[in-house]
C-alpha cells in the first residue's frame, strides 16, 4: 500500500450481451481492443501510472480468462513489495450464501474484509469497460482539495445525449447538487463516468447501512450516490477532459479502433509517459511481403500481410494471404485471411480463419459485421 | 530437468565490428528489429529447459542490465534459476582482450558449486536455432570429453575471415582449431559451441591459467586436442553470422527470405526479449513497406522496401528506404532517399537527404548522429 494511500477497486463483472459472441466465452473487459491491449488493460494502467499499487478485479461472469490475466500484476508492473492485482469473484463467506455480486456497491461491500486488510484511506472506484487514459492521483488532489466526501468523474457530453447518462447537477463550486439517472429533461450535460474516489470510512458505513435497506438494488448510481446526497454528504465532481469511449457495441467498438487510425487521437497509445501495458505475446515485428500492400493501418508484432490491408486494425499473428483485400476492419489475434477472401467493414474474433476466395460484408455496408466463426466460400 | 549450465560467451580480438561495436558490446546489438543477439542464445537454452545460465559480456554492460533484468521474460524461473550477467572489469586493458578464461577462473567458485554436471558454451554471434537437450544427449551418448557444433562452409575464402575453423580426422575428431585467414574455399567453421562435463570445463581452465595468461578457451581446447576426445557435431540448420560490418547487414537481410522466417517465428520454440510497451505501428498518409519487417511504435509516412525496421522509428512523407536496417527510435527526415544503409539507434536523417552504400558495404551512421 502507501504511495497515495488510495486502493483501486475495478468492476469488471458485467456480460456485454451487446458485443454478442465477443463476449460469449469471456468477460466484456478481457475483450481485445488497438492491436494489442485488452479493455481492462487500460484502467490497470491507468491506476499503475497514477501511482496505486493495489488493485483489486472483481469478476463474475465468464471469470476464468479475466482471472488469469489480471491476476498475473507484473504486466502492468504492480508485483513490488505491498502492491499486487487481485482477482476477487464473488465466494461463499461464513454466515452469508451470497455467491453473487448483487449489484456495484455489493461487490464492494462483500470484500470489505479484503479493502480493510491494506487499510486505505480513499477507495476508487472503476467499471473495466471503457477505453480512456486518466491520471487518478490528480482526481484525488481534488477530492482533497474540495475536502470532499466523495468525488465523482464527469465528462461533458452533447445535450441532446445527455439523457442517455447519468447526470450529475452542480453549483458553481463544484459541488453536486442532484444526481438523475438517465434524466428526461437534463439541467446539466455533466455526465458520470462511473468513476468514484471515496473517503474509506464512510464508503465502509454507507455499505454496510446499504446492505440493509430493503429494496436496496445495491447500485452506486442508484442507491449509494442519492444516498449520500440525502444525508447532505459533501459529493465533488472532478471534470475530465479528453478520450473516453464506452466500446460496449460492436459499431462503438469498431469505431474506437478506426479512432486509432488517426495520428491526431487524443488516445494517443505511444505517449511515452503514459503507457498502456499489456501481455508481450514473443513473435517476430510485423511483416509485409514482396506484393503485400498496406494503407492506413495500426499493426501489432507478428501479423504478416501478402494481401492488402486498407484501413484496418491487425492484432498479433494476424495473417493476410495473398490476394487477399482487407479494408475497414478489425481482425483480432491469430485470424486468418485466405488467398484472395475479401473482408469489409467488420470485426473478426480471435483465431477466426476465412477461407480462401470468402467475402465478408461489402465496402459500403452500413452495418459492422461481426465474425466469430469459420467463414467459407460463397457463404 | 535439464542438466546443464549455460555459458554465454563474448568474442575474442580477432572479431570487431566496425560502427556498432563502438557504442556496445555484441551481445547488445539489435537483431531483426526487435531483439538483441543475447536473445538468441538465451532462449535456445530456456527452450531446451534450461534454468542456470551465466551470460559473459565485454563492453559497456548497461544497456544489457536493463534488458535481461530478473530474466523473468527469457522464461525463467527467477527463483529457481538464474540469469546472471558478468561483465567484464578491464584494468587498464581493453574489455575485448580480457581472455574468457580469465573471467571463468575468476568465477570458478560460483561455477564448481553450480548443481549441473555439464556446461553448455555459446556465443552471440552465431545466431541458429537449437536444441541443447537433443545435443547433450548426442555428447552423453557419444561418450566424448567435448562435443562441439560445426558447420561446412565453401566461401571462407573471402568469408567468415578470423573466425575459428576446425580441421577434422574422417571420424569428425577434432585436430585443431585455428583462425580463418581466408588461404582455402573449403574450411569445417566453429560455431564456438562447447559441450562438456563441468569437471572437464573447470580443468581446462585450470589448464589454461596455469598455461598463460594470455589463453582463451579454444587455445586451450585446441592444445588438448592429443589426449582428448573432441568430436565435432554438424549443424544442419541455418547460420546467422556475424563477424564483421557486412555480415551483420546480410545477416539480418536473410530474414527477409520467406523459408528464413520460419527459424525464428515457430510457436513451439519462441524468441523471447524485453518488451517496451511500445503500441502497435501506424501508417500514415502515403505510408506503404514492402518485403519489410517493422517492429512496435513506429510512425510510417513514406515508402519502405526490403529492410529492417527497429522499434520507434519515424519515416517521413515522401521518404524511400530500401535495403536498409533501421535501429530504434531513428527518424528518417522527409524526402530522404535511403539506399542499403544501416542507421543507428536514435540517429536522425534531416538535412542530406540521399544516402546510399551497397550490400558488400553498407553506409553506417553512427549513433544519435544529425546526418
Amino acid at each position: 500500500m502507501e504511495q497515495n494511500n488510495m486502493l483501486a477497486m475495478i468492476l469488471a463483472g458485467g456480460r456485454g450481451t451487446r458485443l454478442f459472441d465477443l463476449t460469449k466465452k469471456t468477460a466484456k473487459p478481457a475483450v481485445y481492443f488497438g492491436g494489442k491491449y485488452r479493455i481492462i488493460d487500460f484502467p490497470i494502467s491507468n491506476c499503475a501510472n497514477s501511482n496505486i499499487n493495489v488493485v483489486g478485479v472483481l469478476t463474475q461472469y465468464e471469470p476464468v480468462e479475466l482471472n488469469a490475466y489480471a491476476g498475473a500484476g507484473q504486466r502492468w508492473g504492480l508485483d513490488t513489495r505491498g502492491s499486487g492485482v487481485y482477482v476477487l469473484p464473488p465466494s461463499e463467506k461464513d454466515g452469508t450464501k451470497f455467491d453473487v455480486y448483487r449489484g456495484t456497491a455489493d461487490a464492494i461491500t462483500q470484500n470489505i474484509e479484503f479493502i480493510d486488510k491494506f487499510n486505505p484511506e480513499y477507495v476508487l472506484i472503476l467499471s473495466g469497460d471503457h477505453i480512456y487514459k486518466m491520471d487518478y492521483d490528480k482526481m484525488l488532489s481534488a477530492h482533497k482539495a474540495n475536502a470532499a466526501d466523495a468525488t465523482i468523474a464527469v465528462l461533458q457530453v452533447p445535450w441532446k445525449e445527455a439523457s442517455r447518462f447519468g447526470i450529475m447537477e452542480i453549483d458553481d463550486q463544484s459541488n453536486i447538487i442532484a444526481f438523475k439517472e438517465k434524466p428526461k429533461e437534463p439541467k446539466s450535460n455533466l455526465a458520470s463516468m462511473g468513476i468514484y474516489i471515496f473517503n474509506w470510512k464512510l464508503l465502509r458505513k454507507e455499505l454496510l447501512d446499504d446492505m440493509k435497506r430493503e429494496g436496496s438494488s445495491h447500485d452506486f448510481g442508484n442507491d449509494i450516490i442519492p444516498s449520500l446526497l440525502n444525508q447532505g454528504k459533501h459529493l465533488s465532481v472532478y471534470q475530465f477532459e479528453g478520450y473516453w469511449k464506452d466500446v460496449g457495441t460492436i459499431d462503438s467498438l469498431w469505431e474506437a479502433n478506426m479512432d486509432l487510425l488517426n495520428k491526431n487521437n487524443e488516445l494517443d497509445l505511444d505517449d511515452p509517459n503514459w503507457k498502456i501495458y499489456t501481455s508481450d505475446i514473443p513473435s517476430l515485428p510485423h511483416y509485409v511481403g514482396p506484393n503485400g500492400k498496406v494503407e492506413h493501418c495500426y499493426i501489432n508484432q507478428g501479423a504478416v500481410i501478402y494481401g492488402t490491408a486498407k484501413d484496418s486494425v491487425l492484432f498479433n499473428n494476424v495473417v493476410i494471404e495473398e490476394g487477399a483485400d482487407v479494408q475497414q476492419s478489425v481482425l483480432m489475434p491469430g485470424v486468418h485471411v485466405g488467398a484472395g477472401a475479401k473482408v469489409y467493414r467488420a470485426i473478426v474474433a480471435e483465431n477466426v480463419k476465412i477461407d480462401p476466395e470468402a467475402v465478408v460484408s461489402d465496402p459500403d455496408s452500413k452495418e459492422i459485421a461481426l465474425v466469430a466463426k469459420r467463414v467459407k466460400k460463397g457463404e | 530437468m535439464f542438466n546443464a549450465l549455460g555459458i554465454i560467451a563474448y568474442n575474442n580480438t580477432n572479431i570487431y565490428i566496425e560502427g556498432l561495436e563502438k557504442y556496445r558490446p555484441i551481445a547488445a546489438f539489435n537483431f531483426i528489429g526487435r531483439y538483441r543477439l543475447v536473445d538468441f542464445p538465451i532462449s535456445n537454452m530456456t527452450n531446451s529447459g534450461m534454468w542456470d545460465i551465466d551470460i559473459y559480456v565485454n563492453g559497456n554492460p548497461k544497456v544489457l542490465f536493463e534488458h535481461i533484468g530478473s530474466g523473468r521474460h527469457y522464461n525463467i524461473n527467477s527463483k529457481h534459476g538464474h540469469l546472471g550477467l558478468i561483465p567484464v572489469f578491464p584494468d587498464g586493458t581493453r574489455a575485448n582482450a580480457v581472455p574468457d578464461v580469465e573471467m571463468y577462473y575468476d568465477n570458478l567458485v560460483d561455477i564448481e558449486n553450480d548443481p549441473n554436471d555439464y556446461v553448455i558454451i555459446a556465443p552471440v554471434n552465431f545466431i541458429y536455432k537449437a536444441n541443447y537437450s537433443d545435443l547433450l544427449d548426442q555428447h552423453v551418448a557419444s561418450g566424448a570429453d567435448i562435443s562441439m557444433l560445426y558447420q561446412r562452409i565453401d566461401d571462407a575464402k573471402d568469408k567468415y575471415l578470423h573466425c575459428d575453423v576446425l580441421t577434422l580426422n574422417k571420424q569428425k575428431g577434432v585436430l585443431g582449431i585455428e583462425e580463418n585467414l581466408g588461404a582455402y574455399k573449403v574450411r569445417n567453421l566453429s560455431l564456438a559451441t562447447y559441450i562438456m562435463s563441468k569437471e572437464v570445463f573447470i580443468n581446462l581452465v585450470k589448464k589454461a591459467r596455469a598455461t598463460s595468461s594470455m589463453y582463451w578457451l579454444k587455445d586451450i581446447i585446441n592444445d588438448s586436442c592429443p589426449d582428448m576426445d573432441i568430436r565435432a557435431i554438424n549443424y544442419r540448420g541455418r547460420i546467422y553470422p556475424i563477424y564483421n560490418q557486412e555480415s551483420y547487414f546480410k545477416s539480418n537481410m536473410m530474414m527477409l527470405h520467406e523459408d528464413n522466417m520460419k527459424d525464428f517465428s515457430d510457436a513451439n520454440w519462441p524468441i523471447y526479449t524485453r518488451t517496451y510497451d511500445s503500441a502497435p505501428t501506424i501508417y500514415l498518409n502515403d505510408g506503404t513497406t514492402r518485403n519489410t519487417y517493422v517492429s512496435n511504435g513506429c510512425q510510417i509516412s513514406g515508402e519502405i522496401t526490403n529492410s529492417i525496421i527497429g522499434r520507434a522509428v519515424k519515416i517521413g512523407k515522401n521518404a524511400k528506404v530500401d535495403g536498409c536496417i533501421i535501429l530504434p527510435e531513428a527518424v528518417v527526415g522527409d524526402n530522404a532517399n535511403l539506399k542499403n544503409c544501416i542507421i543507428d539507434k536514435g540517429a536522425r536523417i534531416i538535412h542530406k537527404k540521399d544516402l546510399a552504400g551497397t550490400e558488400e558495404s553498407p553506409l553506417y551512421i553512427g549513433r544519435r548522429e544529425t546526418v
